[in-house]
């Protein structure tokens, strides 16, 4: 099993990677069930977000190498199916810290929608 | 050209570290998307993206610790402009010289075109094999110029 992770990933808390860019937070989200390789990520953060949100290849692997150089994702070269599967595909994970800053930023974001549920504007179009 | 291979080409505007690290598993994603999405939508939504992320991974490997910019290539690229720039006016100023003196005439100026075109070509090629590797960075055109000048001052 190979695991990289960057030296100085322990030294930062989950609350230093905060906020979270778009395709970063999709990436760890759909990382979230498990290991995923570049296009099986593609297809689920586009299942997700109804379509809306297409991350190409550049924006992709751009966001992967950030993620790995932060040691929030591993690159695990276990297969879940070796015999079906193109040898050459890379398969990521989330880490320990990449999970714990998923779950720091999932309760930002909760609190964030709260408060904004909060605000008269939203209560006002609410259903009756 | 097929839209791979175009796509393969222009993977080439990556920076190399990114490039090499992430080169195969793009073309793969490029191959997997294919045929779920039309090609021009998939064209469109590829400049748009490599418009955007191309700055961005410059700007990440140039402002990088261990960063690994082959200044070598650069510098080669521009040699080349130089010598290929120097080549064509020099084909073109004798050409022309050529027609003043002797007159218009069809034979010559094929001879000059070629000589330009063969010119040209050479040079790219040479750009080409420098920056995918074939030729080693130590070959490299400046070097060589380099240790040309040095044997003959020797």
């Amino acid at each position: 099993m190979n695991k990289r992770t960057a030296p100085h990933a322990e030294q930062k808390t989950p609350a230093d990677y905060l906020p979270l860019t778009p395709a970063v937070f999709h990436i760890l989200v759909a990382l979230g069930d498990g290991e995923s390789h570049g296009y099986a990520i593609m297809q689920d953060v586009l299942a997700r977000t109804g379509g809306s949100v297409r991350l190409s290849a550049g924006t992709l692997y751009g966001a992967v190498s950030r993620l790995l150089g932060d040691g929030l994702i591993e690159e695990s070269e276990e297969r879940p199916d070796p015999e079906m599967d193109d040898t050459r595909r890379r398969y990521y994970r989330l880490s320990d810290l990449g999970s714990r800053v998923l779950a720091a930023e999932t309760n930002r974001l909760t609190a964030l929608i709260r408060s904004a549920r909060a605000t008269k504007a939203i209560r006002k179009m609410r259903p009756a | 050209m097929t839209g791979e291979g175009l796509f393969n080409f222009l993977l080439v505007l990556y920076p190399r570290p990114f490039r090499m690290r992430f080169g195969d598993e793009m073309l793969r994603l490029y191959r997997d998307c294919y045929p779920n999405s039309g090609p021009f939508r998939l064209w469109v939504e590829t400049l748009k993206d490599i418009a955007v992320s191309v700055p961005r991974e410059w700007r990440r490997e140039f402002y990088r610790d261990d960063s690994a910019i082959d200044y070598t290539g650069l510098i080669d690229a521009f040699m080349c402009t130089v010598v290929a720039g120097t080549l064509l006016l020099g084909w073109g100023f004798m050409g022309a010289t050529f027609v003043r003196h002797f007159g218009p005439s069809a034979g010559l100026s094929f001879i000059f075109a070629t000589l330009a075109i063969a010119s040209l070509v050479g040079v790219l090629s040479t750009f080409a094999a420098a920056r995918s590797g074939r030729i080693d960075t130590s070959c490299s055109l400046l070097i060589t110029c380099e240790k040309t000048t040095a044997r003959f001052s020797r």
